[in-house]
């Protein structure tokens, strides 16, 4: 199936500089594996968005489907 | 002070001009920072007077690593709260902590009023309480350039000075530090008007020699390159803290419109993205600290007709995005550049100014207040209009903004409201409504500050929610920074400074610290502010929370209010076994 994923622009850096990815995943594959497949490293995700609802990482993917991907909130 | 087993404090009496020096062995045992300002807080305030009265203290101190290592770059204000009546307590880096460190002193106490206008001259072998009367009004900026002009010492000093609101007594006015950092919270700048001081310079050029440098060296590098050349710390410099807002402003948890709203529909526009692209044009950093996370950002502005124009620079960050943007409704980071820029130059605190705003913002629209109290019609998203109130604020126009200059809460003791009055404990909220972390952290936390515990990462790091946990969590961090803020470590750096490395650290410049120690420091520290907290008369059993923050759904859902009283009264019953113990 095939999957977008959006990531804001600091984790370019570890997606080879792309701020939209196109992937085919098997089916059953959830976000956060779909995620991880970006090379964003785990302890950096904040949290993902799936079609612009806040989802969990164990949410399964359907064909089609948008990511976006967020970082940690940052302060002291 | 390194290499001595005292610490040395300046104490300043600004009515008889009269100077001494104590060399205090007895506080030793609560190391630095915000140990030692809280114990000289706690010697020398007046429970019973106002906190601006003029026998009120203002106590300043670095910390046992300030400026010896990298990222330890702050200095601790100490003072009663005008906002809140109770404990002050307020960071900023800068320069003044490494100047304060090479002039020679650990703590500063100031007492009493001066009897005209005045500032401070310090260096390590003379201070000065020097004739301010033609300064007083102006601006921070202004001020700053005239002390520049007339004091000498650059490159190794540090300025740190009020603007007309912390003159007029505005009960969240700032102190501004060299031009970019800020003591911001809880109203320093208003006890620095209360004593007739406008500023403070700081000479620091001495020399200290390391005693153990290849040990030292050795822990310095591994530090520095924890810092440089991992990712810990990376975020910081790249777009900052900014990068806030497009995660909250996704997740529902960005503060937007008195938190009428969790989604700014125009986040897009003032995102850490957007500033970066349109207005970033320089990064800073404190002395001492290889990151540089000061953001700068650029404006123009046209000053005279005939396409006149003038480009102004002004700091911004996260917090500052928050209350003088989504909070209020701002649509464009420029208009937000130009909120900041005011409310730099009149010397206010600008989370507690974008609060309040928003309040008076949403009691206009309910017809609680009349135009002819707010003087301009003030509604979301219009920043001239809020240019011209928060002028009014500083300068106490009449008597609505009169009551704004004391906060929101007492804005809304006095024309209702208070269900959408955003404030923990008398203080403004911080732009997280990120869940019951943020709550119960900031209404439990010794300043009633996100800063005091982190509740907002809590929030976020909870893989499931509980509130044994949740309770533990807040209460083991808010010890663990009181240790933090005796070193004084910045916040940001707070995962290079694990314990391990602290103690490397500390032991490389001659303190035989151990863990134990450590925990032992933070519980003193801790014990401390309560006590000082119960002396001035707060009670944690005591809190309201504005319904507001049940109506609007934060990061984590809906949050419940019985819930949230439920942990306050767990974390209270937690402080009773903590302060018996």
């Amino acid at each position: 199936m095939r999957i977008n994923v959006d990531v804001i622009s600091w984790f370019t850096r570890f997606t080879g500089g792309k701020s939209r990815l196109e992937l085919d995943l098997p089916p059953g594959t959830n976000a956060g594996a779909a995620v991880l497949v970006t090379g964003i490293p785990e302890d950096e995700i904040g949290f993902i968005t799936v079609n612009g609802q806040k989802a969990e990482k164990e949410q399964l993917l359907a064909e089609g489907d948008s990511l976006k991907v967020y970082p940690l909130i940052i302060g002291g | 002070m390194i290499y001595e087993k005292y610490i040395k404090v300046l104490y300043i009496d600004m009515d008889t001009k009269r100077i001494r020096i104590e060399q205090r062995k007895d506080l030793i045992e609560y190391l630095g920072g915000v140990g030692v300002a809280s114990k000289l807080l706690e010697e020398n305030m007046k429970p019973e007077l106002s906190p601006l009265d003029e026998s009120q203290p203002i106590v300043f101190a670095i910390g046992a690593g300030s400026a010896i290592f990298p990222v330890i770059t702050k200095t601790v204000a100490m003072f009663i709260s005008p906002l809140t009546g109770e404990l002050g307590e307020s960071y900023a880096g800068g320069r003044m902590a490494l100047t304060l460190f090479l002039a020679g002193y650990d703590a500063i106490v100031i007492h009493g009023k001066a009897k005209k206008p005045s500032y401070i001259t310090i260096n390590r072998n003379n201070v000065e309480i020097k004739d301010a009367r033609a300064f007083w009004g102006m601006d921070s900026d202004e001020i700053g350039r005239v002390v520049r002009d007339r004091e000498p010492g650059g490159g190794k000093r540090s300025i740190i000075r009020i603007g007309p609101a912390g003159e007029n007594m505005v009960s969240y006015a700032s102190v501004c530090v060299d031009t970019y950092r800020h003591f911001g919270r809880l109203g320093l700048g208003a006890v620095m008007g209360s004593k007739n001081l406008k500023a403070i310079s700081i000479v620091g050029d001495r020399s200290i020699p390391i005693k153990n440098f290849k040990d030292y060296f050795k822990v310095y590098q591994e530090i520095y390159n924890r810092v440089t050349d991992t990712e810990i710390m990376s975020k910081y410099h790249d777009a900052g803290t900014p990068i806030n807002i497009e995660p909250l402003n996704a997740a529902g948890g960005l503060p937007t419109k008195n938190l009428r709203q969790n989604v700014f529909e125009h986040g897009d526009k003032i995102s850490g993205e957007a500033f970066a692209h349109k207005n970033l044009v320089r990064k800073m950093a404190c002395t001492g600290c290889p990151v540089g996370c000061i953001h700068i950002g650029q404006f123009r502005r046209e000053f005279d007709k005939g396409h006149e124009y003038e480009s102004v620079s002004v700091g911004y960050d996260y917090e500052l995005l928050f209350a003088l943007g989504s909070f209020i409704g701002i649509k464009s980071s420029d208009e937000i550049l130009q909120l900041i820029e005011k409310v730099e130059h009149l010397g206010m605190d600008a989370m507690s100014t974008g609060v309040v705003l928003g309040w008076a913002t949403e009691a206009f629209m309910k017809k609680l207040v009349t135009e002819e109290q707010t003087l301009v019609p003030l509604a979301f998203g219009n920043t001239a209009n809020y240019v011209k109130a928060i002028e009014y604020i500083a300068y106490k126009r009449n008597d609505f903004y009169k009551a704004l200059s004391e906060g929101v809460d007492k804005a809304s003791d006095i024309y209702g409201g208070k269900e959408f009055a955003m404030a923990f404990a008398k203080n403004e909220m911080a732009g997280y409504h990120t869940g019951y972390g943020m709550i119960l952290g900031s209404a439990a936390g010794a300043r009633h500050s996100h800063l005091c515990n982190g509740g907002y990462s809590v929030d976020q790091s909870m893989k499931e929610f509980n509130k044994e946990k949740l309770v533990d969590a807040i209460f083991a961090e808010e010890k663990e920074r009181c240790m933090l803020n005796s070193l004084i470590i910045c916040l940001f750096a707070r995962k290079v400074y694990d314990r391990k490395t602290i103690i490397a650290a500390l032991n490389s410049i001659g303190y035989a610290i151990t863990d134990e120690e450590l925990t032992a420091i933070g519980d003193r520290i801790y014990k401390t502010k309560l006590r000082i907290k119960k002396a001035l008369g707060f009670k944690l059993a005591d809190v309201k929370l504005p319904k507001r923050l049940f109506e609007t759904p934060s990061l984590s859902g809906q949050l419940d209010e019985g819930i949230s009283y439920e942990l306050i009264d767990m974390y209270n019953r937690k402080l009773e076994e903590f302060t018996a113990g």
